[in-house]
């Protein structure tokens, strides 16, 4: 049974995300568990199980709201000390087009395993833009009407009361785009590689080509080439 | 079901002297929370907090024709029969018990204050040493020792007092009546049919409820229960949809894969 | 009366007080409707009515009120004074008054028409002042004879010598008048009054000064000047539960003051002081036992609920540890000036702590011989020491029972109300004095025939005359009796004819017309203005009581710089100067901060809002606090013109919980005529944005 395909060093590779990136990636991975876990033991019934691995409801409180904060400074370290890549991350998004849209439409089937032919994709293909979109929209709601919910008294109470639902729709949401991104970035055949991408920084150069083959053409290949 | 106990409070006999609110205090051993006097004899700002269960508002109205009117009124929680709290309570914090008191479970209690911004009186209110919220208990400890609760023992005047809903629903009734016709044209019963099906505290008000500061018709916020009624029980179910469809795709792509497909467009080894 | 008073016409009348005129009718119409023979109006008044240097003028209008309108002496009439603690009634009937000894008697003065005994006797007992007698059996001759034009009082003689067989007990004797000379006299040209005392304090006249429960830094009148007169004395013993502020009335915290006021006053701080103070912490009231008076006159017995605090004691043991102490720094001396404290009888047990009962059984009185108490009442009292009574008034609350152990009637605790028609008497629950007479007068709840009712008020009637009665089986000659549910207020066996209804008056009626000794000011109440005022007197030219004292005249405030009225009031919250309540958490909740109250009218024209700091000043001194804006105050219009009132909450001092400044020392030095009761409620002031 494969899982995460294996870390080929005798062929090509070609570097992907920075150490900034991948510090930021990373960061976020744990904190953003660390907050679903521990919110989730808040809010759903019937999990005092969970609970109790933070040290029951306080705990979890308490943990809930360390995380939170590493989120958040990991936002703040990402955008002061990454920001040219945050800058190149939007431009990227920018050139959302047809081909992404495409993408997009066929991924159903690629997701299930079928054969499919996508056209050629930028640094984050058409599924990745999409991701790029949501979830850090909902982080930062999260992170938004966390605080709100956090210190009610400094807010109007019209905003506290929307912080809740808003709240817990960025998190389902988020939540959603997550297990998607965490399955596809690890145990999808096809896109798996980027697994390495994202933890050493590198992804085979046959398979950057493939799957990104504009982005690939645009920063290794003959730039002439690219359209 | 069993019978309904509530307390009733009969604005027009009331003093404001607050014995209620020492009451509760001593009743619940709450410390006391002085905040400074900015004008009005309330100082809390004629709210509940984390250590006071009941205020007393205090409301001037200059009227052409009722000249001046100081309204007092004893605020504290409603004790609805329909609560909101307990529908919105993450943990199950809150139930209602058979008398009718909505009695909230510190232990339970996480504190995260969604109660506080669902119900439509703002009652409960966080308590920063327990990391909890508190409200109004209608001592159920005492009534359920046969007593009545600690306000309405202190209560010199009678304004408040304790007995079976429908009862006290037909006093309140008589003396609304009694007032319209005396002097107060629009006095009126509060919490019999407010929420829907009411709440536990009636209250015999000598003028309409917002000359009290209380909300005429009071509603839950849109906000909160077209969330907790129509989305929340639903949205909720994308998650497990979502770790299936990674689960169903971990398992179909293998399959496909060796059924011996070509990986060189779908995937690779 | 109706002449003079034909001046105060309706219009004329709300034209001084600025109270609406169609208010004024309908409370008129609604209060003269108690005239009618079955209804009874009651009237309840406090300090609103006797702070004013025309307080006691005041008061005897609503008896000239009461009068007329034949609210007298019956249930649901009358005049009460709600009492401002819960035993100011205990207190004066105990003679906590400068002017008088316990039982409401003048309090003897070193001149010659009090000389000795027999003289004073004769200047209290009314119509006995050119009285023949030459000595005291001839006086008890004239008395048994009858005094014309005398009343009740004209037993007078016989409560005093009680009295003082009580206090000097075997130094008591006819060869020596009975110890009248050991009773202290008054200096006649002295004012021994709160404000007299103070100004005396000020001017270093005075020693040493007990404050038991007392806090005049805080509720007494010129407060600064009250304060500053503290400083002169040599010593100072506080008695209260907590360090109150005049306690700590050296202390640096004491001598705060706020800044940018019109009244300058020097600083003084700690150093500046010589005062020796001592501090004796009392227990609290439901940590002691003892009788309470109300306002009804019930004394209740109150047993105690808790132990006290720590080596805080009953006012009972400290009075009693001083005056063994003091006696015993005497004991021995053969002086005849150390007599009135080495004579006297001082006993009331053998334990750590005095016992109540003995201090009650010496009020209530008994017979010399036998030590019995006087069951009976005053009546059975007598001026040739064979009796013995603290308190003439309280005689007869105790009994012996059939075993010899005592019957404390203030201990009683029937709750079942006795009266026939529900009037709510409870006759069997404590005591009420005289001789457990609950409703006073009540000779008028029956027409003068003495058995008809005032027509309609038959569920009224309190005693009436049974022609038939045997009112004493030892006396079956004696026929006819007052019976009824309450106990008679006139004598039991006088026939209506000769009963009268007001038996302490001379007359033995009500009488419009006041005596000159009781009423300083003239027959008549008469309208002046406060001594500090914004309006000239429009009912007559005088525009302050004539007949009261003026101790500071060059301290008059005047309207130039002190444009607005300024009164004094409580809240619910604290009680008095809030030495006890401010020291409780859960009442500082409910009332933190010193605050006056101003209507919006004043607050737009001084430019005040809700909640803003304000300093108000008079030519005493001057005070911060919060203002609170409010609907409940309106301007008066006082003949036509708009006049600003601020109401200052008079409760808050620098010690507790809540604090804030205390509003008395805005308040005068000036007091009624006859009492000499400070005039807190109306002064003038000027408010400003702080």
């Amino acid at each position: 049974m494969q899982w995460i395909p294996e870390y080929r060093d005798d062929v090509p590779r070609v570097e992907r995300f920075n150490a900034v990136a991948r510090i930021t990636h990373w960061g976020h991975t744990v904190t953003f568990l660390l907050c679903l876990f521990t919110g989730l033991a808040l809010f759903l019934g019937g999990v005092d199980w969970l609970a109790t691995i933070f040290g029951g409801y306080r705990g979890a409180g308490l943990v809930h709201r360390i995380a939170a904060v590493g989120m958040t400074l990991m936002l703040v370290f990402g955008t002061v000390f990454g920001f040219k890549g945050l800058i190149a991350w939007i431009k990227d998004l920018l050139r959302f087009g047809v081909n992404d849209l495409m993408f997009i439409a066929i991924f159903p089937f690629e997701f299930l395993g079928f054969k499919v032919k996508v056209p050629p994709q930028t640094r984050f293909n058409g599924g990745e833009k999409g991701n790029s979109m949501v979830t850090p929209t909902m982080v930062i709601l999260l992170v938004f009407s966390g605080y709100i919910m956090w210190f009610p008294s400094i807010f109007p109470a019209g905003l506290v009361r929307f912080s809740y639902p808003v709240h817990d729709l960025a998190m389902i949401f988020s939540t959603v785009m997550v297990c998607m991104h965490g399955y596809l970035g690890s145990f999808h055949p096809g896109s798996g590689e980027s697994f390495w991408g994202m933890w050493k920084g590198t992804v085979r150069a046959d398979w950057a080509q493939h799957h990104h083959a504009i982005w690939y053409k645009e920063t290794y290949g003959d730039k002439s080439e690219a359209e | 079901m069993a019978r309904l106990m509530t307390n009733l409070y009969d604005v027009s006999k009331c003093t404001a002297c607050r014995g209620c609110l020492n009451a509760c205090k001593d009743s619940n051993q709450l410390p006391a929370v002085i905040e400074p006097f900015k004008g009005n004899y309330d100082t809390h700002g004629g709210d509940t907090n984390g250590n006071t269960f009941t205020v007393m508002r205090f409301n001037e109205h200059d009227d052409p024709v009722d000249g001046v009117r100081w309204n007092f009124l004893k605020y504290q929680c409603m004790h609805c029969i329909d609560p909101e709290c307990m529908k919105v309570c993450p943990k199950g914090a809150y139930t209602k018990l058979e008398w009718g008191a909505t009695f909230h479970d510190e232990e339970k209690c996480i504190g995260c204050q969604y109660c506080t911004y669902a119900c439509p009186f703002g009652i409960p209110k966080y308590r920063k040493h327990t990391d909890t919220v508190t409200k109004c208990t209608l001592c159920y400890e005492r009534v359920g020792e046969g007593l009545t609760p600690a306000c309405t023992r202190t209560c010199p005047t009678g304004a408040l007092t304790f007995g079976f809903r429908d009862e006290l629903l037909a006093v309140a009734e008589a003396k609304a009546k009694f007032l319209r016709a005396n002097g107060f044209p629009r006095a009126t019963v509060y919490g019999k049919v407010e929420l829907g099906s009411g709440t536990n505290k009636i209250y015999v008000l000598t003028d309409t409820p917002d000359k009290f500061g209380l909300p005429v018709d009071p509603k839950v916020s849109a906000n909160t229960w077209v969330w907790q009624d129509w989305v929340q029980p639903y949205a909720g179910w994308l998650i497990p949809i979502a770790l299936a469809g990674s689960a169903i795709s971990f398992v179909t792509t293998r399959m496909l894969a060796s059924k011996g497909g070509n990986h060189t467009e779908g995937g690779h080894e | 009366m109706a002449k003079h008073y034909s001046r105060y016409d309706i219009d004329t009348v709300v034209k001084i007080t600025g109270t609406p005129k169609a208010k004024y009718l309908e409370v008129l119409k609604l209060f003269c409707s108690t005239s009618a023979p079955n209804k009874t109006g009651c009237i309840n008044y406090a300090m609103g009515i006797t702070q004013h240097t025309v307080g006691s003028q005041n008061v005897k209008s609503f008896a000239n009120v009461q009068l007329l309108l034949g609210n007298m002496g019956r249930p649901g009439g009358g005049i009460n004074a709600l009492r401002g603690e819960n035993n100011v009634q205990g207190a004066t009937d105990m003679a906590l008054l400068f002017h008088i000894i316990p039982g409401y008697i003048d309090s003897p003065i070193s001149n010659a028409a009090n000389k000795d005994l027999l003289n004073f006797v004769k200047a209290v007992t009314p119509g006995a002042a050119k009285l023949p007698a030459a000595s005291m059996a001839e006086f008890r001759a004239a008395v048994t004879a009858g005094i014309p034009n005398s009343g009740f009082k004209v037993n007078t003689s016989k409560w005093v010598v009680s009295m003082l067989k009580a206090w000097w007990g075997d130094a008591c004797t006819p060869d020596n008048d009975f110890a009248y000379h050991y009773l202290p006299k008054r200096d006649a040209a002295k004012n021994y009054s709160h404000i007299a005392m103070f100004e005396a304090m000020h001017k270093g006249e005075i020693d040493g000064l007990f404050v038991m429960g007392s806090n005049p830094v805080v509720g007494g009148p010129n407060a600064n000047k009250e304060q500053t007169a503290m400083t002169k004395l040599k010593w100072m013993v506080s008695v209260d539960l907590w360090l109150n502020e005049t306690a700590e009335f050296w202390t640096y915290a004491g001598w705060e003051r706020p800044h940018g006021g019109t009244h300058h006053m020097e600083k003084i701080t700690p150093k500046d002081i010589q005062t020796e103070v001592f501090f004796l912490p009392a227990c609290a009231v439901y940590e002691k036992e003892g009788t309470a008076a109300q306002t009804g006159r019930w004394v209740q017995y109150r047993w105690k609920g808790a132990e006290p605090l720590g080596e805080s004691k009953s006012d009972l043991w400290i009075i009693d540890e001083i005056a063994k102490k003091v006696q015993g720094l005497y004991k021995g001396s053969t002086k005849p000036q150390d007599e009135p404290l080495t004579k006297m009888t001082w006993g009331y047990g053998h334990g750590e702590e005095p016992e109540p009962i003995l201090v009650g059984k010496e009020l209530s009185g008994y017979t010399v011989a036998d030590k019995k108490p006087i069951a009976a009442g005053f009546g059975a009292l007598k001026d040739d020491g064979s009796t013995a009574c603290g308190v003439w008034v309280y005689c007869g609350q105790m009994a012996s029972k059939a075993d010899g152990s005592l019957d404390y009637k203030p201990m009683h605790r029937d709750n079942k109300d006795n009266s026939k028609t529900g009037l709510g008497l409870f006759s069997n629950w404590g005591w009420c004095w005289p001789v457990n007479r609950r409703i006073v007068y009540n000779r008028c709840s029956v027409q003068p025939d003495g058995v008809t009712p005032w027509p309609g008020d038959d569920d009224r009637v309190l005693i009436h005359w049974d022609a038939t009665k045997i009112s004493d089986p030892l006396k079956p000659e004696v026929v006819g009796s007052w019976v009824g549910d309450d106990v008679c207020d006139c004598v039991k066996t006088s026939p209506p004819d000769k009963a009268v209804p007001f038996l302490m008056r001379p007359e033995g009626t009500g009488c419009f017309f006041a005596a000159k000794a009781s009423f300083k000011e003239g027959p008549f109440p008469e309208h002046y203005e406060p001594w500090e005022s914004p309006v000239k007197n429009m009912m007559n030219s005088q525009a302050v009581n004539p007949a009261t004292k003026i101790w500071e005249p060059d301290k008059l405030g005047t309207t130039d710089k002190y444009p607005f009225i300024g009164t004094t009031y409580r809240v619910v919250e604290h009680w008095q100067t809030g030495a006890l309540t401010r020291n409780l958490p859960w009442l500082a909740e409910l009332m933190p901060n010193m605050f006056v109250e101003i209507s919006e009218e004043l607050g737009r024209l001084r430019e005040i809002k809700n909640g803003d700091k304000v300093m108000v000043s008079t030519t005493r001194g001057d005070i911060e606090a919060v203002a609170c804006v409010t609907k409940r105050i309106k301007p008066y219009i006082i003949d036509g013109k708009e006049q600003h009132l601020v109401g200052a909450l008079w409760q808050y001092g620098f010690k507790g919980y809540a604090t804030g400044d205390p509003a008395n020392r805005l308040t005068p030095h000036v007091g009624d005529a006859n009492t000499m009761i400070p005039e807190y409620k109306a002064w003038l002031c000027d408010i400003r944005r702080a």
